[in-house]
C-alpha cells in the first residue's frame, strides 16, 4: 500500500464515528484510572516521604540557557505536581484535550505525531550533541499538531451547504494539498521551531526577547503575507487557466459568492497560520520571560535581593509592555517670521545676482528649509546650555501609577563610540539627574514612579530616587514602613499637569559649588566638549497604557487585517490577470504599502527643483507618484504593528478600529470591482497560460 | 489586435422539454461554443439566447442544469467523494441528501471502489465518469453533455448512451454534443448538424437517416436458388425496372462483440483495476420533477412496469421550429454520414415503404439496451446495499 493510500485510510478511520466513540471510551477510562492511581499513591506513606525529601529546583543560581529550557520546564511541572490534586487536574486537562482531538478527527494524526516524538525526538534528547536537533523536532511536531487542529477547526466552521462555505472549505483543502502552499507552511513551521535555537544565551534577556519577537512575529508575518499573495492569486487564476472554474460557475454560484468564498478560505488559512505562529512566539516569550535576567539569581529575583535588575526592569517596563509614546513638542514659527526670513534671503541672493527670479516653488523650498532649520536649532543644545522640552496630550490620571520613561538620543560631531557626554535632566524643584550618555544610541531614563528625598545641608535641593536606582526598592520599603517620614513617593499621574509634562535637558553636568565659607552657591553646568543634536524622533516620553498580553492580541489582529487586505488584493488581481502578472502586481502593491512610511519620509525631503532652482518635471512626476502612494497607504503604513510590539509600544484599540475601517473599505472596493469584472468575464476565453 | 474568430453564425434552434437533442458536427464546427453560450461561459455577440425563459447567466436557472464539459476539469487534489460533495454543496443540498446521492452516483459510474483516490490519479475514462456524476448531482432537468463518451471504453460508452436514453425516459431534457456519429444516432430524438459554425441540417433521426429509395429484407440464411427466385419476383413485379441489388450476411457490431467478451470474462471472475463497470441509474434522478422520489428502486420498478406509458409522453414533443429554415447542404451531410451508412442493424423491423413520415416517438423499451448495465453488474448486484442501487431492468 502506498503512503498516500495508507494516510487516506487512516484519515477515514479517525473520522469515523465508531473510532471516535471507542477512542473516547479509552480516554475516559484512562483518565479515571490515572486519577484513582494518583489518589491512592499520594496516600502511600512511602511516596509521602519521597515527596518531602525531593530536592528544590536545580536551576537556582545558575545561568539558564535556552538549551536547558524544556528540562527546567519539566522540573517545574514535576515540582508543581506533588499533590494528588495536581495530578488529577493535569490528567483531566490532558484527557479533555485528547477528547477534543479525537472528535476533531485527529486521533490517529496525533498518535502518529506522538510516535515521531517518542521514536525520533526521544533518542536525540539523550545525547548532548543532538539535543538541539531533538528540540527542533519537538518544536516542529508541536507546531504541526497545532496547525492540524486549527485547520480541522476551520474546516468544521466552513462545513455545511452553500457555495460560499463550500468554496472556502475547498480553498483550505487546496492549501494543504498543493505544493505552492505546502512549501510556505513547512518553511514557517521549521523556521519557528528553529528560531529559539539561534538565540544567544549570553545576551541580556531583554535582547533575547526582543530578537525573538522581531524575527518570530515579523518573519512569520512576511512568510504568511507572501503565501497569502501567491495563494490567493493562484486559487482563482489557476482555476481559470485549467478550466476547473467552468464546472463551478455553471452551478448556481453567483460571482460575488465565488469570490467571497475564495477570500474567506484564504483569510481563514492566513488566520490559522498566524494563530499557530503567534501562539508559538507568545508561549516561547512567556517562557523566556520566566528565565533569569542578567543580574538575577532566579527569575524576578536579583542577586542582591534588592528590587529588579536593570535587564528585568527594561524588559518588563519597555518591551513586554504597551506604552503610549509622545514626541517632544516642536517649535512653531509664525507666518510673519517666516516671511521676514524669506525676504532677507531673497535680498541676499539679489545682492549677488540682481537678475534672480523669485518663484512660488522657490518660496516653498525656502519655507521648508526654514522650518527644518528652526527645528534643528531647537533640538541642538550648545555646551553648558539648557533647554526645556514639553510633552503634551498625556492621558494619565493623577492616581495612575505606571512607569513613565524618557527615551533620548544625542548626536555630536562624528558620534565617536569612545565618547560619553554627561547630560543633566531637570524636573521642577528637584535636583538634576545626571547621566553618562553614549553618542548615537537611544537611551532610557525611567522618570516615574520616583521618590523625593528631603533636602540636606550639602544638597539644598531635594534629591530624587529613580526606579532604576539600586536604593529605590529599599527606600520604598522604608516609606511604606513609615521609617522615612519626609520622603515622598510620586506616581506618574502626579507628575503630569493637565496632560503636559516638562523636562529640562542640559548639555553638561549640573554641579553645586561652595564658596570659601562653605556655603552652596548657585548651581553651575560643567559643559561637554561640543554641542549636541537630538535627531528627529530622538526625544520621546512613554507611559504604560495597557497590558502586554492585550497588546499582543491586538497586534495579531492588525496583522490579520493586513493579510485579509492582501488576500482581497490577490483575488481582485486574478479576476482579470494571469497568475504571474497578478502575483507581481499584488506583490508590488504590498511592498509599496509596507514601505509607504519610508516613501512618505523620502517625499518630505525630496526637492522637485533642479540645479537651476527651477522645477524639474521628472522629479515632479516622481514626487507626485511617491506622494500618492504614501497618501493612499498612509494608514496602513502607520500601523507598524510588529515594530510597536517589539518596542513595547501600544497598538491602540482606536488605531485597530480605524485600520479595520480603512482596510475594510479597501477590501469592499476591491471586492466590488472584482465582482463587476468577474461577471463580465467570458470564462471560456482565457489566455493566461 | 488579434482577429476575433466567428465560431458560430446564424444558429437558431429550440430544444423542447423532455427531449434528447443532438448537436452533431466535426471538430471546430461550433458545438462547444454553442454549449458554452447556453451556460453563460461565453456571451453571444448578437442574437437572443434563453434557457428556461431566462438569461444563461441567471443563477437560479443553473439550479436546473447539469453540465459535463468536453474534458473533465476537476480539482486534482480532491478524491471522487470530496469532488461530488463539493459540487453538491454548491446546490445547497442537505448532508443526508448529499450522502445518498453521492453513494448512488459513485455506484452508478462504477467508482465506489476508487472513491478515496485523488482525482489526479484517475485515468481519463475514470475522470469522465466522475465528471458525469457531478453533472447529475443536482438531479438536473436539463443535462448538457459535451462529448460525453470521449475517453471511455466501449462498456462506459454503452453505459453512457443507455444512461442518456434512461434519463430521457425519465423526462429529462438532454443536449448531447458529439462528433461521434454513432453516439448521436443511437440516442437522440432530434438533432442539428453543424459545420463551419452554421446549421447545415436538422430534424429527427429517422427523417434524416432513412433512405426511402431502398428496401432491406432480413431473413434466415437463404440458398442461391431462393435468392434468384426473389430477384425474379422483384423484376417481374416492377416490370424489369427494379432488381435485387446485393445480398450480404449481416455482421455483428464490434461494440456488441466487445461487450460479449467482457461479459464472459466477468462470468469467469477475471478482475480488473480502476473503474468498475458501473451500476444502475441513480434512483434520485427523478422524472423531471423538482421533488425527491421517495424510493429510487420503486421509481425504476414503476418506470419499467409502465414502459408503454413513460412518465412523459414523448409523442407530444413538437419538433423545434426552425427560425430560419435552410436548404440542407447534402454534400456535407453525406460526408458526415458516409462512415456510418453501411451499418447493419442486428434486428431491424421491416420498414414499410408506405410508412408515414417519421415523427418523434418514445423509444420502445426494446430499443434501450438496459440489459447491458444489468448483465455487466451481475456480480455486484449481490453485494449492493439495500436502497442504494436502482432496480435492474429485465
Amino acid at each position: 500500500m502506498k503512503l498516500g493510500e495508507f494516510k487516506a485510510r487512516a484519515d477515514r478511520i479517525q473520522q469515523s464515528r465508531g473510532f471516535k466513540l471507542v477512542a473516547s471510551a479509552v480516554i475516559v477510562l484512562a483518565v479515571i484510572g490515572v486519577s484513582i492511581s494518583a489518589y491512592v499513591a499520594s496516600a502511600s506513606p512511602v511516596i509521602q516521604r519521597a515527596v518531602e525529601s525531593a530536592p528544590e529546583s536545580s536551576g537556582v543560581g545558575a545561568t539558564i540557557t535556552n538549551t536547558d529550557a524544556a528540562q527546567l520546564m519539566l522540573e517545574t511541572v514535576l515540582k508543581d505536581a506533588r499533590g494528588p490534586s495536581g495530578t488529577i487536574i493535569g490528567t483531566l486537562i490532558v484527557g479533555a484535550a485528547a477528547l477534543v482531538t479525537v472528535w476533531l478527527g485527529l486521533g490517529l494524526t496525533y498518535a502518529a505525531l506522538g510516535l515521531v516524538l517518542a521514536l525520533v525526538a526521544g533518542p536525540l534528547w539523550l545525547f548532548d550533541g543532538t539535543r538541539g536537533l531533538s528540540k527542533l523536532v519537538i518544536g516542529v511536531v508541536v507546531l504541526a499538531a497545532a496547525f492540524s487542529a486549527l485547520m480541522q477547526g476551520a474546516r468544521l466552521v466552513l462545513s455545511g451547504k452553500g457555495p460560499v462555505r463550500a468554496i472556502g472549505r475547498n480553498v483550505l483543502s487546496e492549501a494543504v494539498r498543493l505544493r505552492l502552499s505546502i512549501v510556505f507552511i513547512v518553511m514557517l513551521i521549521f523556521g519557528l521551531a528553529a528560531l529559539p535555537g539561534l538565540l544567544d544565551a549570553d545576551q541580556p534577556l531583554r535582547y533575547r526577547v526582543q530578537s525573538f519577537m522581531q524575527f518570530g512575529t515579523g518573519g512569520s508575518f512576511w512568510l504568511i503575507a507572501l503565501l497569502t499573495v501567491f495563494f490567493s492569486v493562484s486559487t482563482v487564476s489557476t482555476e481559470q487557466r485549467d478550466k476547473i472554474i467552468w464546472q463551478t460557475m455553471t452551478k448556481p454560484v453567483a460571482a460575488w459568492k465565488y469570490l467571497l468564498g475564495k477570500w474567506i478560505g484564504v483569510v481563514v488559512l492566513a488566520g490559522v497560520l498566524l494563530a499557530v505562529s503567534s501562539s508559538g512566539v507568545f508561549l516561547f516569550v512567556e517562557y523566556l520571560r520566566n528565565q533569569p535576567a542578567i543580574g538575577e539569581k532566579e527569575a524576578f529575583i536579583s542577586y542582591a535581593d534588592e528590587g529588579l535588575s536593570e535587564d528585568r526592569l527594561v524588559l518588563e517596563t519597555q518591551i513586554l509592555s504597551a506604552q503610549r509614546t509622545i514626541e517632544a513638542e516642536e517649535p512653531v514659527l509664525d507666518e510673519s517670521t517666516i516671511q521676514d526670513i524669506i525676504k532677507q534671503r531673497i535680498e541676499q541672493i539679489r545682492q549677488a545676482d540682481p537678475s534672480y527670479e523669485f518663484t512660488s516653488d522657490t518660496e516653498t523650498k525656502f519655507r521648508e528649509d526654514i522650518i527644518k532649520q528652526n527645528r534643528l536649532l531647537y533640538f541642538a543644545i550648545q555646551p553648558g546650555e539648557s533647554r526645556n522640552f514639553m510633552f503634551e496630550g498625556i492621558d494619565l490620571k493623577e492616581t495612575d501609577d505606571v512607569p513613565l520613561v524618557l527615551r533620548y538620543r544625542i548626536d555630536s560631531s562624528a558620534n565617536e563610540p569612545s565618547k560619553q557626554y554627561k547630560i543633566s535632566f531637570g524636573l521642577p524643584g528637584l535636583a538634576p539627574i545626571v547621566r553618562n550618555t553614549g553618542l548615537g544610541h537611544t537611551h532610557t531614563l525611567p522618570l516615574a514612579p520616583l521618590i523625593i528625598l528631603p533636602a540636606r545641608s550639602n544638597e539644598p535641593i531635594p534629591q530624587v530616587l529613580l526606579p532604576d536606582d539600586p536604593n529605590f526598592s529599599r527606600a520604598l520599603q522604608l516609606i511604606r514602613a513609615g521609617e522615612l517620614p519626609n520622603a515622598t513617593y510620586i506616581r506618574a499621574g502626579e507628575m503630569v499637569d493637565q496632560g503636559r509634562f516638562m523636562i529640562q535637558m542640559s548639555n553638561g553636568q549640573f554641579a553645586y559649588f561652595a564658596n570659601q565659607q562653605g556655603q552652596i552657591v548657585s548651581p553651575t553646568i560643567v559643559p561637554n566638549e561640543e554641542y549636541l543634536q537630538i535627531p528627529g524622533g530622538g526625544l520621546t516620553l512613554s507611559y504604560s497604557a495597557g497590558s502586554y498580553h492585550a497588546n499582543y492580541a491586538r497586534t495579531m489582529g492588525v496583522l490579520w487585517l493586513k493579510l485579509a487586505f492582501l488576500a482581497m488584493l490577490g483575488i481582485f488581481c486574478s479576476t482579470f490577470l494571469s497568475f504571474p502578472v497578478a502575483s507581481m502586481v499584488s506583490l508590488g502593491v504590498f511592498l509599496m504599502a509596507e514601505s509607504a512610511g519610508y516613501i512618505s519620509l523620502a517625499v518630505s525631503n525630496y526637492s522637485t527643483l533642479g540645479s537651476d532652482d527651477h522645477v524639474n518635471f521628472v522629479k515632479l512626476a516622481i514626487s507626485a507618484i511617491a506622494y500618492s502612494v504614501s497618501w493612499i497607504f498612509n494608514v496602513y503604513a502607520d500601523l507598524k504593528p510588529v515594530e510597536k510590539l517589539v518596542n513595547g509600544q501600544i497598538v491602540g484599540g482606536v488605531d485597530m478600529l480605524s485600520a479595520a475601517g480603512v482596510i475594510g473599505t479597501w477590501c469592499l472596493v476591491l471586492f466590488g470591482a472584482g465582482v463587476l469584472i468577474f461577471r463580465r468575464r467570458e470564462l471560456a476565453i482565457y489566455s493566461g497560460q | 489586435m488579434r482577429p476575433r474568430v466567428r465560431a458560430v453564425e446564424d444558429v437558431s434552434f429550440e430544444i423542447m422539454p423532455h427531449e434528447i437533442f443532438g448537436l452533431l458536427g466535426p471538430n471546430g464546427s461550433g458545438k462547444s461554443t454553442t454549449i458554452k453560450m447556453i451556460l453563460g461561459l461565453l456571451h453571444p455577440s448578437k442574437g437572443r439566447l434563453v434557457v428556461f425563459g431566462k438569461s444563461p447567466s441567471d443563477v437560479e436557472t443553473k439550479k436546473r442544469i447539469g453540465y459535463l464539459p468536453e474534458e473533465s476539469y476537476l480539482y486534482p487534489f480532491l478524491n471522487a467523494r470530496e469532488t461530488l460533495d463539493y459540487y453538491a454543496k454548491l446546490f445547497e443540498l442537505d448532508p443526508k441528501t448529499r450522502t445518498r446521492r453521492i453513494d448512488e452516483l459513485l455506484d452508478m459510474v462504477g467508482l465506489s471502489a476508487a472513491q478515496h483516490r485523488p482525482v489526479r490519479e484517475y485515468s481519463k475514462g475514470m475522470q469522465r465518469r466522475i465528471g458525469l456524476a457531478q453533472a447529475l448531482i443536482n438531479d438536473p432537468d436539463f443535462l448538457i453533455l459535451d462529448e460525453p463518451t470521449t475517453g471511455l471504453d466501449p462498456i462506459g460508452t454503452r453505459q453512457v448512451k443507455d444512461l442518456i436514453i434512461e434519463l430521457g425516459r425519465r423526462g429529462k431534457t438532454v443536449l448531447l454534443s458529439s462528433h461521434l456519429l454513432s453516439d448521436v444516432e443511437d440516442v437522440v430524438d432530434r438533432m442539428v448538424i453543424l459545420y463551419g459554425g452554421k446549421i447545415r441540417d436538422e430534424g429527427t433521426t429517422d427523417s434524416l437517416l432513412t433512405k426511402h429509395s431502398k428496401t432491406t429484407l432480413e431473413t434466415d440464411v437463404l440458398d442461391d436458388e431462393t435468392i434468384a427466385e426473389i430477384d425474379q419476383v422483384i423484376r417481374r413485379r416492377s416490370g424489369g425496372t427494379k432488381s435485387l441489388l446485393g445480398v450480404t450476411h449481416p455482421r455483428q457490431k464490434l461494440e456488441e462483440k466487445f461487450l460479449e467478451i467482457v461479459q464472459k470474462a466477468k462470468a469467469e471472475r477475471i478482475e480488473t483495476s480502476g473503474a468498475g463497470s458501473g451500476g444502475a441509474t441513480a434512483s434520485f434522478l427523478a422524472a423531471g420533477t423538482a421533488g425527491e422520489v421517495p424510493s429510487g428502486e420503486a421509481l425504476i420498478d414503476k418506470l419499467v412496469s409502465s414502459a408503454p406509458e413513460p412518465t412523459h409522453e414523448r409523442q407530444d414533443r413538437r419538433p423545434a421550429k426552425a427560425v430560419a429554415p435552410k436548404e440542407p447542404e447534402r454534400s456535407v451531410v453525406d460526408d458526415l454520414l458516409a462512415d456510418d451508412e453501411p451499418k447493419p442493424e442486428p434486428a431491424p423491423k421491416p420498414v414499410s415503404p408506405k410508412a408515414p413520415a417519421p415523427t418523434p416517438k418514445p423509444p420502445a423499451r426494446d430499443d434501450v439496451d438496459l440489459d447491458v448495465i444489468g448483465s455487466l453488474l451481475d456480480e455486484s448486484d449481490a453485494d449492493k446495499k439495500d436502497g442504494k442501487g436502482g432496480g435492474q431492468t429485465p
